[in-house]
């Protein structure tokens, strides 16, 4: 991934509204670059400036301080007919569509050919092979309230399509939709990345939106990227509460009666993250036979995450101090990472 | 005039209602047609500028990102607001006396059923540019957003977009201010302008001849009826919603 050009270079952004005299921090200090052909994902809650981020990129608003340089134009340097074009080739897809009401699929995915004044047969080849490529071609003549949300969503990734964009921006593009239209969403959205290598900027609150198609993600909190890196690793290894609450894949919380159950006859209560092809049980039977714990798994769960898989477990370790000790540094070394989650109690 | 018994048979009587009821419809026709015509293309203009003007408004959307020009809008759209809130604010009666001298210099004569459509337009004026404006902001700001991102210019978008999307409720706005016009055009008798309504007070109610009332409301309601299924079945056939 590191060989592959950056496309999307974002400096110092920082966007602030100002409303009735106060001034509101939407965007603070954003540094990131998005390589081409990669899904890149920004998670964060309402509010956490997701919507203030497209917009800039999108380049719909001006950004108060700092560059967003795409191919290394600065954006705030377009200009009327240049600003336009670069809008054409940066797709837009929105979390309610926004289709044209009144006019057919057809029209609404010819629309940026259409400002664009391509010639007619161009745009009439064009539309037919998005149509199919989004798996429409028998609702070409149909108007959007006809359509299913997914339906609608089809139409509005053709549009973005439709100018041959470098770069599509999903903006919330699947927060409307039920689960298993989410999910052929997303898999539209990978193929569309396999297939014609663009870049695809996503913009979410849902995890598993995440999990599922972006290589690497920034995790947005007030206006601050928090958290960034490749999925596995921030699902692996958060470094915020913040990531830990988006990529939760156990059970953590000291309050689950399970845990507290088990909890009653003293131990540590320990979580186990394994990551890639490592897989727990020989290495838990190993701690048993060696220092002699006594172990009881009491949650687990394993994810698929961009093709890696991880998997997380909720043991609870018991045996003495120092057996508790060096299993945990035994599991250590063979890359299993374990956090003790009762910290006070065991310590108290 | 005598006043005539209620019988069809009598040709006196149908030629005193051809000689009352026709003019009297012909002059609400050209009253309310004159009026319409003119309030909803310069009302539907102003509404068009005070939309586009508005915060958040189409313009704004563009000026936001290419830089200067806002306060120009701002400046712009409170003027206009303010004179549309000022000629809102008065009741049509009062537009009628105030016209008056401003009829003469328009059409040359300050009574009449010409004169009577200088009234009726500035009274629906500043109403249509109000529905205009309001039927536009009806519009979600996300496909202004959508058509700006796709490229589009402040005319493409407002021509390719905003115009064909709210097309159904323009023509209702038109279909409302119509029927607004035909009962405002009831006073212009006041000024002598005629119709339907000046019809109904001179016969129905001054010489007591109630037949010609009922006429009179029949026509009304019919020509109300006829505009409003017109309306209706345009905006119907324009809505794919």
């Amino acid at each position: 991934m590191s060989e592959r050009d950056t496309l999307i270079e974002i400096k110092h952004l920082s966007k602030t509204y100002t409303v009735g005299g106060s001034e509101i921090h939407a965007l603070k200090d954003i540094n990131i670059n998005i390589e081409e052909g990669e899904i890149f994902g920004f998670i964060g809650q309402s509010g956490a400036g997701k919507s203030s981020l497209v917009r800039c990129l999108a380049s719909l608003e001006p950004i108060t301080s700092g560059k967003v340089l795409v191919n290394g134009v600065d954006l705030s340097t377009l200009r009327g007919e240049q600003l336009r074009f670069y809008r054409r080739k940066l797709g837009l897809v929105f979390q309610h569509f926004n289709l044209l009401m009144n006019s057919t699929v057809y029209e609404n995915i010819a629309f940026p050919l259409k400002v664009a004044k391509k010639p007619r047969a161009y745009i009439q080849s064009q539309v037919s092979k998005l149509l199919e490529l989004v798996g429409l071609e028998d609702k070409r003549n149909s108007y959007p309230a006809r359509l299913s949300g997914g339906q609608k969503q089809r139409v509005g990734i053709a549009r973005a399509l439709a100018a041959e964009p470098s770069i599509v921006i999903c903006d919330e593009a699947t927060s409307a939709l039920d689960p298993t239209t989410t999910e052929s969403i997303m898999q539209l959205i990978k193929q569309i990345n396999r297939q014609l290598g663009i870049t695809f900027v996503i913009i979410t609150h849902e995890m598993e939106v995440i999990k599922q198609v972006c290589s690497r993600v920034a995790i947005l909190e007030d206006g601050e990227v928090i958290e960034m890196g490749s999925v596995v690793d921030v699902c692996a290894y958060p470094k915020t509460d913040t990531a830990r609450r988006f990529f939760k894949i156990v059970d953590t919380e000291l309050t689950n009666p399970a845990y507290k159950n088990a909890l009653l006859s003293g131990g540590l209560l320990i979580k186990a993250t394994f990551v890639g092809e490592t897989t727990p049980d020989p290495f838990m039977s190993e701690c048993v036979k060696r220092f002699g714990v006594t172990v009881s798994i009491l949650s687990g769960n394993i994810q698929e995450i961009s093709q890696t898989l991880i998997g997380c477990l909720v043991i609870k370790l018991d045996g003495g101090e120092s057996a508790v000790q060096s299993a945990l540094a035994y599991l250590d070394e063979h890359n299993i990472i374990t956090e003790v989650l009762n910290i006070e109690q065991a310590g108290s | 005039m005598n006043r005539l018994e209620v019988d069809f048979t009598n040709p006196e009587y149908i030629e005193h209602l051809r000689r009352v009821l026709i003019p009297a419809t012909e002059q609400t026709l050209y009253m309310v047609g004159f009026s319409s015509l003119l309030a909803i293309t310069i009302g539907t203009l102003l509404g068009t500028i005070i939309y586009i003007t508005s915060r958040g408004g189409l313009l704004e959307s563009f000026v936001a990102r290419e830089g200067s020009g806002l306060a120009a809008l701002r400046v712009i759209n409170g003027v206009l607001g303010f004179i549309v809130n000022t000629f809102r604010s008065l009741p049509f009666i009062v537009v009628v006396f105030a016209v008056f001298p401003l009829a003469r210099i328009i059409v040359g004569t300050s009574i009449g059923t010409q004169a009577a459509v200088v009234p009726l337009t500035i009274a629906a004026i500043p109403f249509v540019a109000r529905l205009t404006e309001a039927t536009f902001n009806d519009l979600p700001r996300g496909v202004l957003e959508a058509a700006i991102s796709s490229g589009a210019t402040v005319s493409q978008t407002f021509f390719k977009v905003i115009i064909p999307e709210t097309a159904q409720g323009l023509v209702m706005n038109c279909t409302i201010t119509i029927i607004n016009l035909v009962g405002l055009s009831a006073l212009s008798g006041l000024i002598g302008g005629g119709g339907l309504g000046d019809a109904a007070k001179r016969f129905g109610f001054d010489r007591h001849q109630t037949d010609i009332l009922i006429y009179t409301i029949i026509i009304l309601v019919i020509l109300v009826q006829i505009v409003q299924y017109t309306g209706d079945f345009i905006a119907k056939r324009l809505d794919k919603r």
